[in-house]
């Protein structure tokens, strides 16, 4: 997982790390990124799923 | 299809929603039209399955506790401040001793101090300082050199406190606008003082050459006049007799005309 993460964008990595492993609300990451709030629900979705999809290939390759 | 709508709801408006959905506080209406556009779109659907995946993921992963250098490591990397000092102020290392105590205060709090001052972009700041400090000094008229000669016995302050208050007092009333007002006041004074009604003094007590503070009085005598010159004297018609004199006065004509040789002084 921290491999799959270090392969993320850092804009979607630092929002992802933010929201699941601080628990902040979206608020509050939007203030600490200078961003919407939008912007951030989109970028924490989007992170969500590459991380995802990263580990599945890792998965697949080890399988 | 980004853009596309289905069920009401289009491809951006279903990523905004997501996050609340996965958050599990999506409801009513919303979250129909929601699970409704999933089911249909091929791009929105599978993207639920990817964050609740990626979330699952992250929330497995367990806390772990950060080293206990991190944050002065941090600190070290971004401030520029010597590792070996930071460690210092660490709480298991800290002395009892006075000492001690000054050199961790001192590590804690002067040296970060100075370290944020020593920053580039302060330069331009404290050169500005100098050169406005520099630039008051000069044109207050002080130079280093009088400021190194500055004698600080008592009396020689006292004496500069004098001559500073003489050359300020000597410098107010030269100024050319007190002179001025000054100048006026005198003039309207003195243009004003005529009107006054003076005092009814007889004029035989004062000296005749004493005229300070009166009006110019009209000069009856005629200096022009030769020594041998006949002077005419006239009675003005209605003036004060004296009882004795009214019968001899009677006797003349009424329009008497005397000459005589004599000065009237």
């Amino acid at each position: 997982v921290h491999q799959a993460l270090q392969k993320l964008s850092p804009e979607l990595r630092e929002a992802v790390i933010l929201r699941d492993l601080q628990d902040m609300d979206y608020r509050d990451i939007a203030g600490a990124l200078k961003v919407p709030e939008g912007t951030v629900k989109s970028r924490i979705n989007r992170g969500r799923a590459e991380l995802a999809r990263l580990l599945q290939r890792t998965y697949r390759q080890v399988m | 299809m980004p853009g596309e709508t289905k069920h009401g709801v289009e491809c951006s408006q279903f990523e905004a929603l997501l996050s609340e959905a996965i958050d599990g506080q999506l409801s009513g209406a919303r979250k129909q039209s929601f699970e409704a556009h999933a089911r249909v779109c091929a791009v929105c659907g599978p993207l639920i399955a990817d964050a609740l995946a990626g979330q699952q993921w992250l929330k497995s992963l367990e806390e772990v506790e950060p080293p206990a250098q991190l944050l002065h490591n941090i600190l070290a990397s971004t401030s520029g401040i010597s590792s070996a000092r930071l460690r210092a102020t660490t709480p298991e290392r800290r002395a009892a001793g006075i000492g001690e105590r000054v050199r961790q205060w001192w590590d804690s709090f002067v040296t970060p101090t100075a370290a944020f001052v020593r920053q580039p972009r302060f330069v331009m700041s404290f050169g500005m300082v100098f050169f406005s400090f520099s630039l008051i000094l000069s044109s207050a008229g002080v130079k280093p050199s009088d400021v190194a000669s500055i004698n600080l016995r008592p009396s020689a302050l006292k004496r500069t406190y004098y001559t500073t208050q003489g050359k300020v007092v000597k410098f107010y009333e030269n100024i050319r606008f007190v002179y001025e007002i000054e100048s006026r006041v005198r003039e309207f004074k003195k243009s004003t003082t005529p009107a006054e009604p003076g005092p009814a003094k007889p004029t035989q007590n004062r000296k005749t050459n004493d005229t300070s503070g009166q009006p110019d009085q009209k000069q009856e005598r005629n200096y022009s006049q030769e020594a041998n010159q006949p002077v005419l004297a006239g009675l003005p018609a209605g003036a004060p007799i004296a009882p004795l004199l009214r019968d001899e006065v009677e006797k003349l004509p009424p329009d008497v005309t005397v000459t005589t040789n004599r000065r009237f002084v």
